[in-house]
């Protein structure tokens, strides 16, 4: 039997105080199961580490257990520890008495109890630990970036500028909602300034290629080896190979038109912020039918219909109010808003600005746009109930952000979701927000929600660092260890494995009649294992005996 | 969880559908109505073969491939008997490809519902088959063959013909309701016929209709004749209190299992003759699980004795687990056992309810998808995901 050695984790006071540590050491060893027994304050700590390997090493164990707390905190930790020492990583089972006995069972006599059962569990598991390769691909370090807005230009521009070789295709032209703004708040520079010379950048790159008026057909593969095929207008297909994915389809403008209460292309006069964007406010005041003196802004089109505020559309609108009354002074401009959303640097002080531009703010719970001969007529009611009116010329209909319609099929493509709003869902909203469940897949700009520029900026900048980090040309990937197998002569090629595999890791071999797991793609979840009626499938360290051995010791 | 859909119901439907077809008469008794039938496929070159219960001597019953057209003598393709779920046996010729010639392959209901069953599951093909099928009285026990075969078949036909049941048929057979055979191109209805002198075939499918144009049958409209196995599904349900009255789940528990298979000895042979259990090597069979001694040791230390062989019941709890979602309650597995276990009237209750819960009737349609395999939105919301 092989040498195991015994680790108890104090965790300081945590599992001390809770857990009689000197009765569980008494026991094991009373059992004789195992061949050294060590206990220490804190076995994660730079002290506990060093102190763990030199008695690893020391007492020449094969394999050990380490009574500490959870595996998802300290598996890496310790299986590190192994491997500085010599073992193969899988050498030892990590048994969490902290969460699972010291923190949840509050009388010390059945947390030592409980602890106990789980120890020897493990003990006898341990025992059963087979040794695992850890295997490395060759990885694909271009990058493939779908949509040519400013997210995705500039995903393209800074990772062109680290050396990669950079595929962007996009259905359209390039530029995005970017190419139809006019000025960028809160600078009031005109966005062309900015967007041109990155154009032309894009252009001009030779790491760079660009695939407009191109529609992403299908893309299959994994971290580090995609492969994707477009189509362009004429209906040819372009293969192309890249190790990560870029999402950056952007958004696009609500549209007001099912919104009755705003009479949105029906009556005269009536646009919407998108619009004014694309015509040109000067044009709009000099080319309308008789002299615009009085605007209302209207906040918040669409926010109830989306289900959240765009973030962007405040600001935005009081850029056009601002534009208006510099361009027509005599103009009256009224900005009706529900919550003011001015969030982060500069954006408070635009707000005053625009205020001392002359242009009125008044706060709305509801409002309806009428029209008549004499003009437009807003009614609204204030907060407390009263009602009001604005005789206006013109009335500007702040919308905001929608997903791209066409998010849900990349999301199928790429085996990711989309939220209830149809935006990309990320790894995580607030701790890996710009990669997705899709190892190699990552999110930049409005694809992932609504935001101004400044935001895309910088969460382009963001997902370009993740991409270039997590794809270093030349860096051998490191795969799961702990993945799946079918054993070719047990599986009879039913396929159930397949309909249960959540990544796309097991497929049915059609010559041979029998399912196989692409390493790759597995993650070593154990559905396949735990659906598969004939055993073929098979958890590599989950395997029938270790389990039952653990299972068996539990019970006892 | 799932709504369960009444499925006597969509038995129902089912066989309103399936049985509303055209129809021609033939005056001879069904099997040598089939082997007419037949011979003209062959003749005409429709068909490569013939996929039937054969008598392959005295006492002899086989299911048998027959491309010699002289061997078509050997068929009885309606005789009560079932030596293998025939659906088992195809699954076994089309695992790895589909036959290359049209074959006309001859089962009954609940063997054309294991076959579909294992095409969802990988294990067959189903082109270039051409399904006969027929409304099924059921099936005596296969010990019958050697046991005085011709004096209960005289009883069991006159069952037939009345929609009834008769006493040596498998317990399987005498609470099934799902006798009416979907999915199947050509149906016989023997049920409420006269089968000593003619018989009814039914064409359900435009590729029942293609085999058989050419041949010297004129086709009728019809409509079911629904009244027979109205009254044989009645007599079924009848029998229900006393072939499953023994499980109900809340007195079954461990203990109700254990004395259930405590004559039990291992022989494996009901997972052997099961359609559905499809693996070809036994996963209860594999040397990891044997037990080891730190296991007996276990078992000894907390029971103080241990039953030999050991894992029967574990395999029977692993069976039911693997197959109730497919079962088509054929009755295989009770007419195989040595000890007389009624394993199959345990696993087609069980399956009853399993199948019940996600309204799904297995085998009924080749084109749906296991419930296991696959998940609905609400069922997510179900479970709070």
């Amino acid at each position: 039997m092989a040498k195991i050695g015994l680790y108890l984790c104090e965790c300081g006071p945590n599992i001390a105080d809770a857990i009689d540590l000197d009765r569980v050491a008494a026991e094991i060893e009373k059992d004789g199961k195992v061949a050294g027994i060590e206990r220490h304050k804190l076995f994660c700590s730079a002290d506990g580490k060093k102190f763990l390997a030199e008695s690893i090493k020391k007492n020449g164990f094969e394999r050990f257990v380490i009574a500490a707390c959870s595996p998802k905190q300290h598996e890496g930790t310790f299986a590190e520890v192994a491997s500085d020492v010599g073992l193969n990583p899988q050498m030892f089972q990590l048994v969490n008495i902290r969460e699972q006995c010291a923190w949840t069972v509050p009388d010390k006599e059945q947390a030592t109890g409980k602890a106990l059962r789980f120890i020897r569990a493990a003990v006898t598991r341990v025992q059963y630990h087979q040794a695992l390769e850890q295997k490395e691909i060759d990885c694909n370090p271009d990058v493939f970036v779908i949509g040519g807005g400013i997210a995705g230009i500039e995903v393209a521009l800074r990772t062109a500028h680290k050396g990669r070789k950079v595929f962007l295709a996009e259905k359209g032209e390039l530029g995005g909602m970017l190419k139809e703004r006019g000025l960028l708040f809160p600078a009031m520079e005109p966005a062309g300034d900015f967007l041109g010379p990155r154009i032309d950048a894009l252009r001009n790159n030779p790491q760079i290629e660009l695939f407009e008026n191109c529609k992403v057909k299908e893309v299959l593969g994994f971290f580090g080896s995609f492969v994707a095929l477009l189509e362009t207008q004429e209906g040819k297909e372009i293969e192309l190979k890249a190790g990560s994915v870029v999402l950056a389809t952007g958004a696009q403008a609500f549209n007001p038109k099912e919104l009755a209460e705003y009479g949105y292309g029906k009556l005269d006069g009536v646009y919407t912020a998108d619009e004014i964007e694309k015509r040109g406010v000067g044009k709009l005041l000099t080319e309308s039918a008789k002299p615009v003196k009085s605007v209302a802004v209207i906040h918040c089109v669409g926010r109830d219909k989306l289900g959240y505020c765009s973030k962007m559309c405040c600001v935005n609108s009081m850029k056009i109010a601002r534009q208006i009354r510099e361009q027509s002074a005599e103009t009256e401009v009224v900005e009706l808003y529900r919550d003011l959303c001015l969030p982060g640097k500069g954006y408070d002080r635009f707000y005053k600005e625009t205020e001392a531009k002359g242009v009125k703010f008044a706060r709305f719970e509801s409002v309806e746009v009428t029209g008549g001969d004499s003009g437009l007529t807003v009614k609204y009611k204030q907060p407390g109930g009263t009602g009001a009116e604005l005789a206006v010329d013109m009335v500007v209909l702040s919308t905001g952000l929608a997903a791209n319609p066409s998010n849900p099929e990349l999301a199928d493509m790429l085996s990711i979701s989309v939220d209830e709003s149809g935006f990309f869902v990320e790894e995580h909203a607030v701790l890996n927000p710009v990669s997705t469940m899709t190892e190699g897949v990552f999110i930049a700009g409005c694809a992932r929600g609504p935001g101004d520029t400044r935001d895309t900026i910088v969460q382009a900048s963001a997902t370009a660092g993740k991409v270039l980090s997590s794809l270093v040309p030349g860096k051998r990937l490191q795969l799961e260890t702990r993945t799946s197998e079918v054993s070719e002569k047990l599986c009879v090629g039913c396929g159930t494995c397949v309909t249960v595999c959540a990544y796309g890791a097991t497929t049915l071999d059609e010559s041979r009649h029998i399912a196989v797991v692409n390493e790759v793609l597995c993650r070593g979840c154990g559905n396949c294992a735990s659906a598969c009626p004939s055993g073929a499938a098979k958890h590599r360290h989950f395997t029938t005996r270790q389990l039952n051995q653990e299972v068996t010791e539990i019970l006892k | 969880m799932h709504n369960a859909r009444g499925t006597t119901h969509e038995a129902y439907c089912v066989e309103r559908e399936a049985l509303s077809m055209k129809q021609f008469q033939v005056p001879r008794p069904p099997d040598d109505a089939l082997r007419d039938m037949l011979a003209s496929l062959m003749d005409k070159g429709k068909v490569g073969g013939v996929f039937a219960l054969a008598q392959t001597g005295e006492n002899s019953y086989s299911y048998a491939l027959i491309t010699d057209k002289k061997l078509l003598d050997h068929i009885v393709p309606t005789l009560p008997l079932m030596p293998a779920n025939a659906g088992k046996m195809v699954s076994r010729l089309t695992m790895l490809e589909p036959v290359k010639t049209p074959i006309a392959v001859i089962m009954r209901p609940c063997e054309l519902r294991a076959l579909f069953e294992l095409v969802k599951l990988e294990q067959a093909r189903l082109d270039n088959l051409l399904f006969i099928s027929y409304t099924c009285g059921g099936v005596l026990e296969m010990k019958t063959a050697k046991d005085g075969l011709q004096l209960k078949l005289e009883e069991y036909w006159k069952q037939v013909k009345t929609g009834g049941v008769s006493e040596d048929m498998r317990d399987s057979c005498r609470v099934c309701e799902n006798f009416v055979p979907t999915g199947a191109d050509i149906t016989l209805t023997l049920v409420g016929n006269d089968n000593g002198k003619q018989t009814t075939v039914q064409v359900n499918s435009e590729k029942g209709e293609e085999f058989l144009a050419g041949l010297s049958y004129e086709l009728t409209e019809a409509g079911p004749e629904l009244e027979a196995l109205d009254s044989m599904r009645k007599k079924r349900a009848e029998q229900k209190p006393d072939v499953f009255g023994q499980f109900a789940a809340e007195e079954l528990g461990m203990a109700g299992l254990t004395a259930l298979f405590g004559r039990c000895i291992g022989c494996h042979a009901c997972g052997r003759a099961c359609p559905v259990c499809y693996c070809s090597s036994c996963h209860f069979e594999a040397a990891e699980n044997e037990f080891d001694p730190s296991t007996l040791e276990t078992e000894l230390t907390n029971r103080g004795a241990l039953r030999l062989p050991t894992g029967t019941l574990y395999y029977q709890i692993g069976r039911l687990f693997h197959v109730s979602i497919s079962c088509v309650g054929c009755g295989m597995c009770s007419d195989v056992c040595p000890v007389d276990i009624p394993v199959a009237s345990l696993f087609a209750k069980l399956a009853g309810s399993v199948q019940g819960m996600f309204g799904y009737v297995s085998g009924r349609d080749a084109e749906e998808k296991i419930p296991t395999s696959t998940f609905e939105m609400e069922e997510l919301e179900e479970i709070g995901a």
